[in-house]
Formats: C-alpha cells, sequence, structure tokens
C-alpha cells in the first residue's frame, strides 16, 4: 500500500479516536438534560397535586365553619371578667380566694339570663386527678348553685358534691 | 347551740347565732351533722366573711384525728363543709396554706388518705 494511503488512514484513525469520546459526552450530556427534564417535570405535577390537596382541604375547612353553628344547644360561650358587673365580680373574688393554690385559671361562661359560671381545676396529689370547683351566680351576683366534682387519674367521675 | 327551736318549732336565725355556729364550726366543738342542721337556714352566700378560720382550729382538728378523737370521715366532712363557705375567711397571712390544707382533708379520694405521718408534717406547717 502507498505510503500517502497508509498515513490517510492512520489519520482518519486518528481523527475517529479524538472524535468518539466528544461524541459519547454529547450522548452523555444529553440523556442528562432528558433526565432532567424529567426531573423537573415530575417535580412539578407533585407540587401541583399538593397545592390542589391543601386548596380542597381549605375549601372543607371553610364549608365546615360556614355550615357548623359556632354554639350548639349545650355550648356555654366564653366571657372575660370584663363582661361581669359589680355584684358578679365581687362573687369571683370571694370564689378565687378559697381555692387552693394549684388551681387552674378560673374559666367564666355565660349562663342564662345573665349569669356566669366561674370553674376552676384543682389538680389532686394522685398524678391525673382533679376536683372541679364550679359556682354558678346569677345577674345580680348571687349564688345559685355550687358543685365540685372529683375526677380518678382514668377520667372517671369520683364524686359530684352540691356545696350549695 | 340552739338553731331550731325545739319548744316554739321557730328558727331563731341571729346574726348572733350563725357566728357562734360559725366558730363551732371552724373549732368542731360540737357534732359537725348538729352544726351543718343548725348552720343550714343561714345559708352561706355571704359578702362579708363573718369569722375567720386560724391556724390553731385546723390544727386543733386534726390533733384530734391524730389522737384518733376524731373518724377519717368527719374530718374529711368537715374540712368539705368549710372549704367553700363565703363567710368563713381565713387568717392572715396564711390564707393558701389554710387553702391547701383544707383541700387535702377534703378530697382524700385524689389527695391520698390522710396518714399519721402525714398529719405529723400537717400539724408541723400549722404550728
Amino acid at each position: 500500500m502507498p505510503a500517502p494511503i497508509v498515513a490517510g488512514i492512520i489519520g482518519l484513525g486518528r481523527l475517529a479516536i479524538s472524535a468518539a469520546p466528544k461524541a459519547y459526552r454529547g450522548i452523555k450530556a444529553y440523556r442528562n438534560a432528558r433526565k432532567l427534564k424529567k426531573l423537573q417535570s415530575q417535580a412539578a405535577r407533585r407540587e401541583a397535586a399538593q397545592k390542589s390537596s391543601r386548596a380542597a382541604r381549605n375549601a372543607d375547612k371553610s364549608k365546615f365553619s360556614k355550615d357548623k353553628p359556632k354554639c350548639t344547644k349545650n355550648c356555654k360561650p366564653k366571657a372575660g371578667r370584663e363582661s361581669l358587673n359589680d355584684a358578679q365580680l365581687k362573687n369571683l373574688k370571694r370564689y378565687e380566694k378559697k381555692l387552693p393554690t394549684g388551681a387552674e385559671p378560673t374559666q367564666i361562661t355565660n349562663a342564662p339570663n345573665g349569669g356566669k359560671v366561674f370553674s376552676s381545676k384543682v389538680p389532686g396529689r394522685v398524678p391525673g386527678s382533679s376536683a372541679t370547683y364550679r359556682k354558678t351566680v346569677d345577674a345580680l351576683g348571687k349564688t345559685t348553685d355550687y358543685i365540685k366534682t372529683t375526677v380518678d387519674p382514668a377520667g372517671k367521675v369520683i364524686h359530684v358534691k352540691p356545696k350549695f | 347551740m340552739s338553731s331550731p327551736s325545739s319548744e316554739t318549732g321557730q328558727t331563731h336565725n341571729s346574726p348572733e347565732e350563725h357566728l357562734a355556729l360559725l366558730e363551732a364550726l371552724c373549732t368542731l366543738s360540737a357534732p359537725l351533722e348538729e352544726i351543718e342542721t343548725a348552720l343550714a337556714p343561714f345559708g352561706w352566700d355571704h359578702e362579708e366573711e363573718l369569722v375567720i378560720l386560724s391556724r390553731q382550729a385546723v390544727h386543733h382538728v386534726v390533733l384530734a384525728w391524730s389522737e384518733g378523737r376524731l373518724s377519717t370521715d368527719t374530718l374529711t366532712a368537715w374540712a368539705e363543709a368549710i372549704e367553700a363557705r363565703d363567710d368563713i375567711g381565713r387568717e392572715e397571712p396564711h390564707e393558701e396554706l389554710l387553702n391547701d390544707i383544707l383541700f387535702e382533708l377534703a378530697n382524700p379520694d385524689i389527695n391520698g388518705a390522710l396518714t399519721p405521718d402525714r398529719a405529723q408534717e400537717v400539724l408541723q406547717t400549722l404550728d
């Protein structure tokens, strides 16, 4: 074989060898790009699904809050100290003065005809047990009922003692 | 102790009698049932505290239990009868101590039954 032809073949071979990695790298980059695009689209789909689920949950919440009455028959809306008149406030002070030191803050709720209910839970020495002192006063601040309820650690009522 | 008069069937309901009955309750100087029956007509929803429960009175009652002169049921009922009454105040500045002792004695179900050791601790805090 003539020398120029041999040289030409060798040159082509070298060219092919040097071009192959470049081509391989190109294919790899192409594949990576496709993979990335696929992952991005999956992430976008997931995010869209989450958004839609959140929106559905919020819609349900607002639906419930609109449909459900804020206070059922047995519901006793909470009232603050500012809702008490002078006579009721004096009674509250008398009530709180007699509570033991472990008493939780007094809950005040509305009772019929302008009355109020003062209620305070006092944990017992037996862990999980408690006594709840519940005093009802009328609109004039006069006590109309006073009940102490003791509850065991399992939540079972042990005693209900009328004190009034 | 005179509550409803046995002769006339009328109740006295005088402020003096009310005070005397409250003092008798604090010191348990008469049978508890009699005091409670006699006090019933007076109610206990009073704006003013008419008598003051002293540490000495509580000491006296707990000591009586400790020495076996008073039953556990009576001790519990006594604390129960006093703890929420509006007309019985607490000796200053020991209101919290006295409220806590009454709470413990009135609620053995959730505070544990009073033991001789615990009674001694209570007596010491009242000294």
